[in-house]
């Protein structure tokens, strides 16, 4: 396993190519989410580490609409990309444009909204040409992880996870940040400066949630950062080839060498002993996710409630209304069903009490008797105790 | 002569608001099953309603989308062909799509067309045509896409168009938001999203060296409302103009469908030249239009990106919604003619009350239940809502029309 990470330049000055590691993920204005640089400067330094042994990947995962999208795709084929191993790209539109126009081999991030293996061995399909490496999503469990690795790289590509590093929740175009600061600065005003807050709402379990405003919009980032430098070993089995390190929100260059240092170290030669050293050393909590596991739909059945749900076989109907110790008004409302005088049906109420009753008497809305009411026609009955509105009417057994 | 214009597309969170929808104009509804539709929390349609819906489209010569627009895990995927078994059965008109495996599942197993849903936030013709490869048909667009780019997309992808005109919006670009994946436990883009940008935050500057906290909504945007700018999607060529809202209620369904169908079919008869767009009786439609518009709950209006890029005063700094100048009272259920209507009742009113019948088509009409009673013919003063009455027959009246009621300042 190798260690991926990305840095502005100004954090690159201060590392030598000993110090970096393989490859190095640069990150331009023009191109990139948290890019700082122009693409030139990226250019002469994306040289100079090539010649020192170090490979340079050239992000690209800005998201643009049309215009802006069309400007961004006729810069780089101005450009000399030699200099560079690799595009980075996330979005589809960015991905298609590369494999046919951009010289260079393809990573691929996955990291948001694709978490099946149909998607994926169609990407990869679809992308064999020039696709060397996906970066898999956070959202994946360890099990899933190592199926997902396995497949990749029958496939003959490399996969990438973030390791260590802030994850981001939450990106807009927009200009958030500036607005407030600035006292009633809107729109194109603000553009040309970056913006930081940390931002905590009453309504959310957590606080202090990283916000960013830049020349590209305003993102923001979980509270604890993401780290599975624990998990390494784990991870080597798996086969993951890449553990990705984002150190471009680490501010201090000393801290930052040191964090990398021991990063190398403990992929080389894990201990318990470097991980916890490493923990130490990182300036913010982390956890490690959806790693273990990921549950994040156990919670949907709980946002309806199941006692009323009419997607039953015995489904027969709704209450609609009714006044107590006298009728219910009640609605047919499947289709190719009838409810009958003489049948007994079963009542379920949104409190979970089940009353099965006979219909002793049947009347439509104007209170004429019927015999039956048939799919879409809406009645009366006797009232039954318990039995009130959007209570569903089932069949007995 | 009539001229083209665009399909109108209205969300149907459930039965009844489908059927409300279809009443007041839809040409078209998109709609989800129990499962797959990024909407956990709307009642959704089961396998019958589902079959029952099409066939009441369909007899009207209107559409139905269904969506399945989660991005889906490994194990969601396996019940997806029975589903698809069923849209296949019922020649639902087309599928809207977020997820590449999702479409390869469809593929595999049934022939209807695919929409990709604004979730894959396709924002550039070369992801258009990226989707193309795969089958796709229609592009829903992301919602920070101009018109321009709109139609510059359709034109070099071949594809067709469809946005957003009306409704609530994201601040995120859509599929990139995971705040309730990590604070809520629940995957905002499987249906579980909490609506985090809605909070109220307080805004802690430090980490720029500024004291002091401010604080904002500072993620919630306002809603859209491209009414105004309905003839540049009619130039631009939109095939379909999309409101949101499948959360919402009957009223909204039925009036923002009433209000775009009518302002369409001004445009299909009139077209759009400037003789129109300059006339006063265009003026006077479109403040008409506008003031039924704001007679429902939402938020203060914006075109969002539609003509230039939305910027901070597109930030929607409350928490309320302006609760629109009327209320649903009401919605009929049944209708007897010339003898009586029963309606369920949604907010409460009096028989001096002052309600007004909204008809599919034209003006409201004002009117006082001066004689209301239950179902057992017991005069009734003042409902309770969820209640069914009865109330006199109102001549234009039919099953689903919405009666409401100016809200009490």
């Amino acid at each position: 396993m190798n260690v991926t990470i990305a840095l502005h330049l100004n954090q690159l000055k201060t590392l030598s190519n000993q110090e970096l590691p393989e490859e190095v993920i640069l990150s331009c204005r023009e191109l990139s989410r948290f890019g700082e640089d122009r693409f030139e400067e990226l250019q002469s330094k994306a040289l100079e580490l090539f010649k020192g042994g170090v490979r340079c990947v050239l992000e690209w995962d800005i998201l643009q609409t049309e215009q802006d999208f069309k400007r961004t795709s006729e810069f780089l084929l101005a450009q000399d990309l030699s200099c560079f191993s690799a595009v980075r790209v996330q979005d589809m539109g960015a991905f298609y444009f590369a494999l046919q126009h951009l010289p260079l081999p393809i990573h691929l991030v996955l990291e948001t909204g694709h978490h099946n293996t149909e998607g994926l061995k169609t990407l990869l399909e679809f992308g064999k040409e020039k696709l060397s490496r996906v970066v898999l999503s956070l959202e994946f469990p360890k099990d899933k992880l190592k199926e997902l690795m396995a497949l990749v790289r029958k496939e003959g590509v490399e996969t990438e996870l973030l390791g260590l590093g802030r994850i981001l929740l939450f990106y807009t175009p927009r200009k958030l940040l500036g607005v407030h600061v600035e006292g009633g600065l809107s729109g194109e005003e603000v553009v040309e400066k970056n913006y930081s807050a940390l931002a905590t709402s009453e309504e959310s379990p957590h606080s202090g949630f990283p916000v960013v405003e830049n020349y590209h919009g305003t993102f923001m980032f979980n509270t604890k950062d993401h780290a599975l430098f624990d998990q390494v070993e784990l991870l080597e089995t798996f086969g993951l080839e890449w553990f990705r390190f984002d150190g471009r929100f680490i501010d201090s260059e000393k801290l930052l060498a040191q964090l990398l240092a021991t990063l190398k170290t403990l992929i080389a030669n894990y201990s318990d002993e470097r991980a916890s050293e490493l923990r130490q050393l990182y300036p913010q909590k982390c956890i490690r996710g959806f790693f273990q596991t990921n549950r994040s739909n156990v919670l949907f059945p709980k946002l309806k409630n199941q006692r009323i749900q009419r997607q039953r076989e015995d489904y027969l109907g709704e209450v609609l209304d009714g006044a107590k110790g006298e009728y219910l008004l009640i609605q047919v409302r499947r289709e190719n069903e009838s409810i009958r005088l003489g049948d007994t049906v079963t009542f379920l109420t949104p409190e979970g009490k089940t009353r099965t009753a006979q219909i002793r008497a049947l009347a439509d809305g104007q209170g004429q008797s019927k015999e039956e009411l048939a799919y879409g026609q809406i009645g009366m009955i006797p009232w039954v105790s318990s039995v009130v509105r959007r209570s569903l009417i089932t069949k007995s057994h | 002569m009539t001229h083209w214009v665009p399909e109108l597309l209205a969300p149907a969170g459930s039965y009844d608001k489908a059927c409300v929808a279809l009443a007041y104009g839809a040409d078209a509804l998109y709609l989800a099953g129990q499962k797959f539709g990024l909407r956990t929390a709307a009642d959704n349609f089961t396998q019958e309603e589902l079959r029952s819906i099409v066939g009441q489209a369909h007899s009207q010569n209107k559409l139905i989308y269904v969506v399945i627009n989660s991005f889906l895990h490994d194990e969601d995927l396996v019940e997806l062909p029975e589903f698809l078994a069923l849209l296949e059965e019922l020649k639902v008109d087309a599928l809207i799509v977020s997820d590449l495996g999702v479409i390869q599942t469809i593929r595999k197993h049934c022939q209807r067309p695919i929409h990709l849903s604004t979730q894959a936030s396709c924002l550039n013709s070369s992801s258009a045509l990226f989707w193309k490869n795969f089958g796709v048909e229609r592009i829903v667009l992301g919602r920070e896409t101009s018109l321009a780019e709109a139609r510059a997309i359709k034109e070099s992808s071949g594809l067709e168009v469809e946005m957003f005109i009306h409704g609530s919006l994201c601040m995120a670009y859509s599929g990139n938001c995971v705040i309730s994946n990590y604070t809520q436990g629940r995957d905002s883009n499987r249906g579980g999203c909490a609506h985090s940008c809605r909070f109220d935050y307080s805004l802690d500057y430090s980490p720029m060296g500024i004291e002091g906290e401010h604080k904002a909504f500072f993620m919630s945007s306002k809603d859209l409302e491209g009414l105004s700018l309905l003839p540049a999607f009619i130039e631009a060529g939109i095939d379909s103009l999309k409101v949101e809202g499948r959360m919402k209620s009957p009223h909204y369904a039925g009036t923002v469908s009433k209000v775009y169908s009518e302002a369409l079919r001004f445009f299909k008869d009139q077209g759009i030249g400037a003789e129109v767009l300059e006339s006063e009786l265009y003026r006077s439609k479109l403040r008409d239009w506008q003031f039924e518009l704001s007679k429902v709950v939402q938020r203060e209006a914006t075109t969002g990106s539609l003509s230039t890029k939305a910027q901070a005063d597109s930030i929607y700094s409350r928490r309320d919604k302006d609760e629109g100048e009327y209320h649903v009272a009401g919605i009929i259920l049944k209708t007897y003619p010339g003898q009586s209507l029963l309606v369920e009742v949604r907010h409460a009113f009096e028989t001096k009350s002052e309600l007004e019948l909204v008809p599919f088509d034209g003006p409201a009409q004002a009117f006082s239940p001066k004689s209301m009673t239950d179902l057992k013919e017991r005069a009734v003063k003042r409902t309770k809502p969820g209640q069914v009455i009865k109330l006199p027959w109102i001549t234009g009246a039919k099953e689903h029309c919405l009666v409401r009621q100016r809200r009490e300042l």
